[in-house]
């Protein structure tokens, strides 16, 4: 042992670097987020609770179409899809249910959906204290989709799904342009 | 009857227990006779906060020695590779995003490139570039981690929070690309699902710029730390060929001197085209693996940066339709696009006949996949080589001989993921 590496040994030289990077640092900026009372800005893709959209109207977009639980990897949709009461010529969501219990927020389902029914929020902290609570309705759904709608036009923009909405006026339906003017699709 | 149902199960558990009676005999006789200590089998786990996830050991010891390891495996397994042959290999993406939670990116990468292997699907070059930075960030997050708590574990507590300061930046970029921190869901059969924006760009040149102080400042707290030296130093020590024998991968294998890298053996994504080193080790002890870890964190930076300014632009995704979901406005006004789209998430793409294996060098090692396809949108078959579980095979060689305080060391030197490990 060389007498550098003794005196080295004896006087702790690594273990008082150590403790110097760690005091300068006390008086550095602190980066700790005190959770409940200060939020960080989330993305505006965030991939939070899905909600429900409706056009302008008040009309709810969804038209039963089953796509969203076809792609759902973890089976957390459940749709059954029928003949609106109201409008013969119109399919609606009889029955809506989405279990964010079994839900991984992979967001596949809001790129299934054909007419942008569905969106992600920022939202990310409900709870309950059931499971059924988490189980929600498609009313649940609307009412989270009308809190959250700047939220959910932004992750729709931020994923390139928005656009087609600008020629769609003709609500609930698609917008077929004439037969000539149709590009050969995808 | 009954008499008869019960001395039957009887009868059972004592074949069972002369079963269990006579490993334990064999147990006890291996012990060394020679030393006068205490010798008892310790029952590890699952559930304890040093194993990295529910991980069961039995530990035979002898005093303070180890005489043998049995890891039980098995508490997290999830079916993942049953459940792949029910869905489409699009629903398949964000499965694998549990596989290495730590490491969700390099999952997801191991995967598509598999699909596209037996599709013969060539990707935009936009794409194997964001590839490719994504997954070297996703490996600099993954060695942030592990250094972290391996610290964490051995007890230098300070260690922790700054690898944290930095893995949160990265992971603020990963939120700002596919809207989640952990699982990510971010690379797609032909290309990755958004692109990369300019501000997040800037960002990573910045870290970059800062991220050779960080390293130094980890380096301050323990490269020369006589209580991290004492615990890392000479410890777990694997030669080269008998990591080979045991099918080690990654920077375990690399620590034994072995340079293999499938990023340098077999070229993918845009490794061809940038420079970079494979650090391997001497010794194949403990502390060999971590400086291999540190240095490949200065690599990934290097490939990091070589790729933002190579970024060319173009699409980043493929234009096979086959494959790719058609634009959401083409599927609102397009009746032809509409029932491609329908079938594209009801069927999913067709993939051809056969059977292919494909590696990809993980943060951990290599992981592979093997997917046997029947022509149809699901896959008939799939098998996952995790690197976790393969490294676990040589634990108890690793571990035989030291103290059992050194077994969280050797849980932590294999950078060892449960979710992976029982899949
Ligand atoms: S986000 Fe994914 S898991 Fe959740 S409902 Fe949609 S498709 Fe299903
Ligand atoms: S939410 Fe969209 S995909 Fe799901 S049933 Fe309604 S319209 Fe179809």
């Amino acid at each position: 042992m060389t007498l550098k590496s003794l005196v080295k040994s004896v006087l702790f030289t690594e273990i008082m670097q150590g403790l110097k990077l760690t005091f300068t640092h006390m008086f550095k900026k602190k980066i700790t987020v005190q959770y409940p009372h200060q939020k960080l800005e989330l993305a505006d893709g965030y991939r939070g609770f899905i909600v429900h959209r409706r056009y302008e109207n008040g009309q709810e977009r969804c038209v039963g179409c089953d796509l969203c639980e076809a792609i759902c990897p973890a089976k957390a949709i459940r749709v059954v899809g029928d003949i609106h009461p109201e409008f013969p010529e119109r399919r609606f969501a009889k029955e809506y249910t989405l279990d964010f219990t079994r839900c991984i927020f992979c967001g596949f389902c809001v790129v299934a959906c054909p007419v942008n029914a569905l969106s992600m929020t920022k939202e990310y902290a409900h709870s309950s204290f059931t499971r059924e609570g988490l189980i929600y309705s498609k009313d649940q759904l609307l009412t989270l989709g009308d809190k959250c709608e700047s939220e959910s036009i932004a992750y729709l923009k931020v994923r390139n799904m928005w656009g087609a909405e600008d020629s769609g006026k003709d609500e609930g339906r698609y917008h077929f342009p004439p037969i000539s003017a149709t590009q050969s699709g995808g | 009857m009954d008499t008869e149902k019960t001395t039957g199960v009887k009868e059972d558990i004592r074949q069972k227990e002369i079963v269990l009676g006579s490993l334990r005999q064999a147990v006890l006789q291996n012990l060394d006779s020679s030393i006068q200590t205490d010798q008892f089998l310790l029952n590890m786990g699952p559930q304890h906060p040093s194993t990295h996830g529910v991980l069961r050991v039995l530990l035979d010891l002898d005093g303070e020695r180890i005489k043998r390891s049995v890891p039980d495996l098995g508490y997290l397994h999830r079916g993942t590779e049953k459940i792949a042959e029910y869905r489409t290999y699009n629903q398949i993406i964000p499965l694998t995003d549990r596989l290495d939670y730590v490491s969700a990116m390099a999952n997801n990468y191991a995967f598509v490139r598999t699909v596209e292997k037996l599709l013969q699907l060539k990707v935009p070059e936009r794409a194997e570039f964001v590839r490719t930075i994504v997954a070297e960030v996703q490996r600099i997050v993954n060695h942030l981690f592990w250094l972290g708590t391996q610290a964490l574990d051995i007890g230098a507590m300070s260690v922790f929070f700054y690898t944290f300061r930095e893995r949160e930046e990265l992971l603020d970029i990963f939120e700002i690309l596919c809207g989640a921190r952990l699982t990510t869901n971010y690379y797609r059969v032909g290309g990755v699902e958004s692109d990369i924006p300019q501000h997040v760009v800037d960002r990573l040149y910045r870290f970059i710029d800062a991220f050779d102080g960080n390293i130094r400042e980890y380096n301050t707290l323990l490269e020369t730390n006589r209580i991290w030296l004492a615990r890392t130093k000479n410890i777990a020590v694997i030669t080269a060929e008998d990591a080979i024998n045991f099918g080690l991968s990654g920077p375990t294998l690399r620590g034994s001197g072995v340079p293999y890298d499938l990023r340098k053996f077999e070229p993918y994504g845009a490794y061809d085209q940038v420079e970079f080193d494979v650090p391997v080790g001497q010794n194949g002890d403990i502390y060999d693996r971590y400086w291999i870890r540190i240095e490949e964190m200065r690599q990934s930076a290097k490939i990091v940066r070589q790729c933002l300014d190579k970024l060319p632009s173009g699409p980043i995704m493929t234009d096979d339709h086959k494959v790719s979901f058609p634009e959401k406005g083409n599927v609102m006004h397009n009746m032809e696009t509409l029932i491609h789209h329908f079938l594209l998430v009801v069927h999913g793409f067709n993939v051809p006949p056969g059977d292919t294996y494909c590696g990809t060098e993980t943060p951990k090692g290599e992981l592979g996949f093997y997917i046997v396809s029947d022509g149809t949108g699901k896959p008939y078959r799939m098998k996952i080589r995790a690197p976790s579980f393969v490294n676990m095979g040589a634990f108890d060689f690793m571990a035989k001989g030291y103290m059992i305080a050194d077994i969280i060391t050797i849980f932590g030197t294999y950078d060892i993921v449960m979710g992976e490990c029982d899949r």
